[in-house]
């Protein structure tokens, strides 16, 4: 180190948010730093050490502490000015000299400066080769300052917020940074750059086209082709391509030629203007390089070329029509014979089996069919046609089954080739169309007789696969009016497709299906059973899990990284009961726990989680400071009872309490022992803790009733204040606020340590909890005097009303001036109680009341799955309140927001008893729009169903209030039922009843809501199955419909009444 | 190591099928980054006896190659091809999907082929879109000849011209192919479903792209996708990627459906004569299998090369492998023979039979050198070793506390607590151990083997 010349080292940092350097001069014991963006001059600082040694130490720490930030050190001489302050940019620096990079590095900023874009080409002449890497360096940098969409600092004032968004540069500033990257930086450097706005624009042609002869890239097609595939936008003109391709400035490159032909760009945006269009089809239609080497192209890479179009109104306020420019090519090209008919004929057709964009492929088609083929070519394309029917595209099926069909009468069609490739095409349920046509071919061949009809009905057999009855019954006419009885390869196919037949085909086929009498699957769901509905059994202790604490500080670490990485809430009650009881081995410090305050920042859509997380980062970081979380307007008041519960654990800590909260569920996943409740009150009473009436409430509210007995006996232990709430709630008996109301609860209050009113009204709430918690549907007469009589939930359940209502948006016609109403739609509305009241221990009671606008916000809709199983752990034995809000904010829409499905999962808890609001949330699960969501509720009949926990009227008349209505198309409905047929024969009988239900509470209607037929259908094959015929009022209410699509159905229900009618 | 760029080939000529009276012949064009392997000019040439399902399985391939499902635009620009190995009188195709969710394996069996086996190994063959457009085209009543690799040079038809590949190979896809094999190999048969049992399964395969995961399961003999995990069921996420299966339904004899143990992975196998079309996909759509740390526990125990490279010289494509024959010939404990299979799979060595349980050994067409750079998490655990960067707090019999420095100035602790390791890192608190172990618990187990 040499202390009088000083030694510099330059440092860069760029990437997505910054573009600075760093410099550092050392001399003797002083070193000097520089630092701001590249391109600025920045700011320096100077530092003085005693010693030349101390300093470099420090140097050398500071060097590695920017290079440990991401900075990079350039190589050789600093490539910028040497920013200083004391010299201005513009002079030049003193060592300058006609070797240094500095003089192109300023002679091109001067470019910029000038703003004359023509000026660039001979700058590049004059660049010596040498300063290359330091002027790719500038580019790259100015890039970044002068052609970057930012807010600009320059205008302080904001006039409007899109005014002080830009780019530094001017259009020209930023066309010779553009192009003098393109003639100087490898490809690989431009992806940032945005070179398309000028390589199309005609103004730059002369200049770009200089630069491309002068720069000689050997990437460029390949670089092109790269950007059109990152952004389709992004792509060179075709004549524009052609031009330099004539020059040699470019490779010829097919695929790039493909995509830059089909996109049809011109010189100007023409998409709007029919003329310029027209004029570009005439291009391409004179243009004999295009049309016979590039045209071919498309069809070999997937393009855009279905989107090129343009709108044509030819009179003033007559209809728009949009024309598609390859079409009109297409379509002259083969009118002029520049095309081969033939060719293009079976390359349409060929195309059609690439997984390409349906539009596109679609796009083909129409040409096909524009074409017209006359019947010659369609049988030269025979076998190209067949192939199609190995696609996956139903369209594509559907089509070419057309094409057959106008061929298949032809003596030269080749009948043997169909046969081959049919069968694929017979067990599609997503061809239907093409399925009915085939069957219809066959049908009409089979009348002619001309090949083994045998031979046919086996493919046709494969149909079964498919549960349509329309197109099973049709193929089971062919095969009793062609098939003969005694063929071994049908009976065979038959055979296997038995358990598939639906109604009564199986017994019509039956002369074809050699009965083999084993356990077939129709036997076993053929078993008779009989489905009465009873509620779902209350939780047993003996098959619940025992919750346990963290035993040792390992377990303890680890239930924090738990809780953070799970959806269970179980996990938060375990922490926070840990955080009240840690383990001996705990140790002083926190130190290991760091990690986890990070991951306890994190935000998160949930309340309760985000209470959570607060209250943890306080305990770890403050646990002196009270915790405490600011109320938002529209909050849910039970959700914040965590909030109360969280300080109460908190005081319990700072207490030094050796005991759980009350409400810790002792047993998976929510649940209370009554003996662990009991005994832990008794501890409470021993060590002189106060009770908290919140979580005591909480506590009765997760309380279940088995081994309730033992548990009253030891509540004898209990002091007097105590012994007859515990008692009561417990065992139910007697009534909900004792008799010696006044005195008592002043006294009780007292024991309890409780002294304001507040706490006493508290007192009372406990006990109108305890009491709906044991009798949810009972009423309560003596609480109708009580200062909460008019609460819900408190005298008798309740129950809210409901309405769908029809809706529907308005727009004005921009044609006709005129109002517009979209079709309309059916919302269903939740009414609830206008009085609201704060969030208190009346745990079914509160948030029952109507909410004001703010509810509609994405907070107030309970969309955290998290929150609703929190809400749901603390009322787990009479969730109606809870349920009825989920029906509020999920159902309004047969689309169900993430509230509607949280409710259907927590359906799944085997203990879930159904009652009007949830049965509501059910159906309308049953009939949501998201397919995930019908599969849930699916779930939730099959589970209840197989217990008979389920009230299949009930769950049927709701689901036909909401048909009634039109809330939602039958077809989904018929789709969930499918999904739960033929599970069992308990659900094949629920679902005869369940389907009753709803047939009956369509018989108001004069009309069958649309798609009635699926339903139908779907009640004539349970009834089979489960060999019972229609009850008594159904056939009825169904003839009045008889006539219309709904006849077939209604009479093969007819006959299973009557089995000698109709035949 | 220097870093090796993504593997980038072009095809000498390309795959092509050519037609006549009745015939078709299909001649693959391949090529390989090692070079002894590009040099053979064909690996087989002969009849296929069921050319109509081998046509379809191959296709089916193709697409699965070519199709992505969680891929920006700019990752999807690049075909990729599948590669093959020939020996031990079978035929294997395998490929990923361009996202690596997907992996997708054709077995032709002995029984299937007819034909001479000139020389066994793995390359990379040519599928373009003439070619399987033709494949598509090949009809039951037709004689198929196959070719890996051509006896003489091939002419390019008119119809192969168009199209001209480059095509580069990422080193996740290389990844993959090596990472799926654990999963294969810990894999348990959950249900085989008849032919129509799985074309009924499939009808209640949601349409569109599926968000939420979907469990197989059985009801009175019907097969059926439920949104709720069972007592017997296979958890499948990102579910409509099971369509690319779909075409060869109407084909199959039976559907072997399998599962990991973690409920992670699942995977499927066709089964069509002499014909085994393997099916395995990621947990989710947007994991692909390059990025699960499967085996990274077995592969801490650094085992001497020369022993890998022995086994390389010992065996021919496609012949079974089995480490207790290894173990007892080269007097390995049977721990270090499990150790062997794991690191001979992830170094693409072998590869793994579902039918038969076993795994067989194949060389994947790259240098060992590129394979051997493919794992990050193991890579960053041996940076942390090499820099002192962990300290144990206890280290007694089936118990290690250490605590090991992460990313930003804290110090996680690491508890292994008989087999079950725990960190307080984000990746162990988000995943709970369910996507193989993090960087922290490796190096505490790389660096407690020395120092003990």
């Amino acid at each position: 180190m040499s202390p009088e010349a000083g030694i510099s080292r330059y440092f860069t940092l760029t990437d997505d948010k910054s573009n600075k350097f760093w410099k550092i001069t050392i001399a003797d014991a002083s070193y000097t730093v520089a630092y701001g963006r590249i391109g600025t001059k920045g700011q320096s600082q100077q530092k003085t050490y005693d010693t030349a040694d101390q300093c470099q130490l420090e140097a050398d720490k500071i060097i590695r502490e920017k290079i440990s930030k991401g900075y990079i050190e350039a190589e050789g001489v600093a490539v910028e000015a040497p920013p200083n302050v004391k010299i201005r940019r513009s002079n030049k620096a003193d060592d300058t000299n006609q070797q240094s990079p500095e003089v192109t590095l300023q002679a091109y900023q001067e470019l910029i400066d000038r703003k004359q874009p023509a000026g660039l080409l001979a700058f590049l002449q004059s660049v010596d080769r040498a300063h290359y890497p330091a002027l790719r360096k500038a580019i790259k940098a100015s890039r970044k300052y002068y052609c970057e969409f930012v807010e600009l600092e320059e205008r302080k004032v904001p006039v409007n917020f899109s005014n002080r968004w830009g780019m530094r540069g001017t259009d020209e500033q930023r066309c010779i940074i553009e192009l003098s990257g393109l003639a100087l930086l490898p490809a690989t450097e431009l992806k940032q750059f945005n070179l398309m706005l000028y390589l199309n624009d005609a103004k730059h042609d002369e200049l770009v086209d200089n630069i491309l002869d002068w720069a000689k890239l050997t990437w460029l097609a390949n670089h092109l082709l790269e950007d059109s595939r990152r952004n389709t936008w992004s792509m060179i003109a075709y004549p524009r391509l052609r031009q330099w391709e004539a020059k040699g400035y470019i490779e010829y490159l097919p695929e790039l030629f493909a995509r830059s032909i089909a996109e049809c760009r011109t010189r100007t945006n023409f998409r709007d203007y029919a003329e310029t269009a027209q004029q570009y089809v005439n291009y391409l239609c004179e243009d004999e390089i295009g049309y016979s080497r590039d045209f071919p192209l498309l069809f070999e890479y997937e393009t855009n070329m279905h989107a090129a179009s343009y709108a044509l109104q030819p009179a003033a306020d007559g209809p728009i029509t949009q024309v598609s420019i390859w079409g009109s090519v297409t379509n002259r090209l083969l009118k002029e014979g520049k095309l081969d008919r033939n060719w293009m004929l079976e390359a349409c057709i060929t195309v059609q089996s690439k997984d390409w964009n349906a539009n596109l492929r679609s796009f083909f088609r129409k040409q096909v069919d524009e074409m017209v083929p006359t019947t010659d070519e369609l049988l030269a394309n025979q076998h190209n046609f067949f192939q199609l029917l190995g696609t996956q595209h139903p369209h594509v099926v559907n089509w070419t089954v057309g094409w057959i069909k106008e061929l298949i009468t032809l003596p030269a069609f080749d009948k043997a080739a169909l046969l081959e490739w049919a069968p694929v095409v017979m067990m599609r349920g997503d061809c239907k169309t093409a399925v009915k046509s085939l069957l219809s071919l066959f049908e009409k061949g089979m009348k002619k007789g001309e090949r083994a009809n045998n031979e046919i009905l086996a493919i046709a057999a494969d149909v079964f696969a498919q549960s349509d009855l329309s197109l099973q019954t049709k193929v089971a006419g062919l095969i009793r009016k062609y098939g003969t009885v005694d063929d071994e390869a049908l009976n065979d196919k038959l055979r296997l497709y038995s358990d598939q037949m639906l109604g009564t085909i199986r017994q019509e086929l039956q002369d074809f299906i050699e009965i083999d009498e084993g356990a077939s699957a129709s036997e076993v769901l053929s078993e008779q059973v009989t489905y009465t509905f009873a509620p779902a059994q209350a939780p047993l202790l003996a098959e619940l899990k025992e919750v346990m604490l963290p035993q040792n500080w390992n377990d303890w670490l680890f239930a924090v990284g738990k809780y953070i990485g799970s959806e269970d809430v179980l996990d938060m009650e375990i922490l926070v009961n840990a955080c009240i009881l840690p383990p001996e081995d705990t140790p002083t410090d926190g130190e290991q726990l760091l990690p986890y305050t990070k991951q306890l920042s994190v935000v998160t859509g949930s309340y309760i989680k985000a209470f959570t997380n607060n209250w943890l980062l306080q305990i770890l970081q403050n646990p002196a400071q009270p915790f405490n979380q600011q109320k938002t307007e529209g909050d849910y008041e039970t959700l914040r009872l965590q909030v109360a519960r969280l300080q109460h654990a908190q005081r319990k800590m700072q207490a030094k309490s050796t005991l759980p909260l009350l409400s810790f569920p002792s047993h998976a996943p929510h649940y209370l022992a009554p003996l662990m409740l009991v005994e832990r009150l008794i501890k409470y009473q021993q060590a002189g803790e106060q009770i908290d009436i919140l979580d005591l409430t909480i506590a009765l509210a997760r309380t279940i009733t088995d081994g309730a007995d033992e548990a009253v006996q030891l509540a004898s232990q209990l002091d007097e204040p105590l012994r007859s709430l515990i008692t009561y709630a417990l065992s139910g008996e007697g009534e909900p606020i004792p008799k010696k109301e006044g005195g008592l609860l002043k006294a009780i209050a007292k024991g309890l340590g409780l002294s304001k009113e507040k706490d006493g009204a508290y007192l009372k709430m406990a006990y109108i909890t305890a009491a709906r918690t044991r009798k949810p549907d009972a009423v309560f007469d003596s609480l109708s005097k009580s200062q909460f009589a008019e609460r819900p939930n408190v005298v008798r359940p309740f129950i809210s009303a409901w309405q769908l209502k029809e809706s529907w948006n308005e727009y004005v016609d921009w044609r006709t001036k005129e109002k517009t109403r979209t079709p309309s739609w059916r919302e269903l509305l939740i009414e609830l109680p206008e009085k609201k009241h704060a969030g208190s221990p009346l745990l079914y009671s509160n948030d029952l009341a109507a909410q004001d606008k703010t509810f509609y916000w994405w907070y107030g809709l309970l969309s955290s799955e998290y929150d609703v199983s929190w809400w749901y752990s603390i009322v787990p034995q009479m969730p109606e309140g809870l349920f009825t809000l989920l029906l509020k904010c999920g159902c309004r829409l047969n689309d169900l927001t993430a509230a509607g499905t949280s409710g259907l999962r927590l359906m799944l808890d085997k203990h879930f008893r159904f009652r009007e609001m949830s049965s509501m949330l059910l159906a309308c699960g049953l009939v949501a729009g998201k397919r995930e969501d019908r599969g849930l509720a699916a779930e939730v009949l099959i589970q209840h169903m197989s217990t008979q926990s389920i009230d299949a009227i009930e769950i049927g008349k709701h689901i036909g209030a909401l048909m009634r209505e039109g809330y939602a198309p039958v077809q989904r409905l018929a789709e969930s039922l499918q999904l739960i047929k033929d599970v069992s024969p308990v659900h094949n009988k629920a679902l005869v009843i369940l389907t009753e239900e709803i047939i009956l509470s369509f018989g108001l209607l004069t009309e069958p809501p649309k798609n009635t037929k699926k339903l139908l259908e779907l009640y004539l094959d349970v009834l089979v199955k489960t060999n019972e015929k229609p009850a008594g009022e159904i056939l009825p209410l169904l003839e009045r419909w008889a006539s219309g699509a709904l006849k077939p159905i209604i009479n093969s229900l007819n006959k299973l009444v009557e089995p000698g009618s109709n035949q | 190591m220097a870093t090796l760029t993504d593997y980038g080939y072009a095809y000498a000529t390309a795959s092509v099928i050519e037609k006549e009276a009745g015939r078709s012949s299909i001649g693959l064009a391949h090529t390989a980054e090692l070079e002894e392997v590009a040099a053979v000019p064909c690996f087989f040439w002969g009849r296929l006896r069921e050319p109509y399902l081998a046509a379809k399985c191959l296709s089916t391939i193709a697409k699965t190659v070519r199709s992505r499902f969680a891929l920006t635009a700019q990752e999807l620009a690049a075909l990729r091809d599948p590669i093959v190995t020939a020996g031990a009188d079978q035929i294997r195709f395998e490929g990923f999907s361009s996202c690596n969710g997907v992996y997708a394996r054709l077995d032709v069996l002995p029984e299937g082929l007819d034909g001479e086996f000139l020389a066994s190994g793995t390359t990379n063959v040519d599928f373009n879109e003439p070619m399987i457009h033709a494949l598509n085209g090949i009809t039951k009543s037709e004689e198929v000849t196959l070719a890996v690799g051509s006896q003489s040079v091939t002419v390019i038809t008119e119809k192969g011209k168009a199209v001209e590949k480059k095509v580069s190979l990422p080193q996740r896809w290389i990844k993959g192919l090596t990472s799926v094999q654990h999963y294969l190999a810990e894999m348990e048969e959950a249900f085989v479903l008849t032919r129509i049992q799985a074309i009924q399964l499939f009808q209640t395969l949601p349409k569109s792209t599926v968000k939420n995961d979907l469990y197989i399961v059985q009801r009175a003999g019907k097969m059926a996708f439920s949104p709720l995990r069972q007592d017997k069921s296979v958890r499948v996420g990102g579910a409509h990627r099971l369509r690319l299966m779909e075409g060869l339904l109407p084909f199959i004899d039976s559907l072997h459906v399998y599962q990991s143990c973690d409920a992670q992975a699942a995977a499927f196998i066709a089964v069509m004569g002499h014909l085994q079309l393997v099916f395995a996909f990621s947990a989710d759509v947007w994991r692909g299998f390059s990025g699960e740390g499967k085996a990274l526990e077995y592969l801490v125990e650094d085992l001497p090369l020369e022993l890998v490279y022995g086994v390389n010289s010992m065996m021919k494509a496609n012949e079974a492998f089995h480490p207790t024959m290894l173990a007892l010939e080269h007097d390995l404990s049977f721990g270090t023979a499990d150790a062997l299979t794991a690191n001979l799979s992830s170094i693409g060595l072998l590869g793994y039979d579902l039918l038969n349980t076993q795994h067989f050994y194949r060389r994947l067409p790259f240098k060992t050198q590129r394979v051997l750079s493919l794992n990050p998490r193991l890579k960053n655990a041996r940076k942390l070793v090499a820099e002192s960067e962990i300290v144990f707090n206890a280290q007694r019999q089936d118990y290690i506390e250490a605590r090991v420095k992460g990313s930003v100035a804290t110090y996680h602790t690491v508890i292994i607590d008989k087999d079950v390791a725990r960190c307080t890192c984000d990746w162990f608190t988000n995943h709970q151990g369910k996507r193989g172990v993090c960087k922290h618990v490796l190096a505490v187990r790389i660096a407690g083997e020395r120092h003990e």
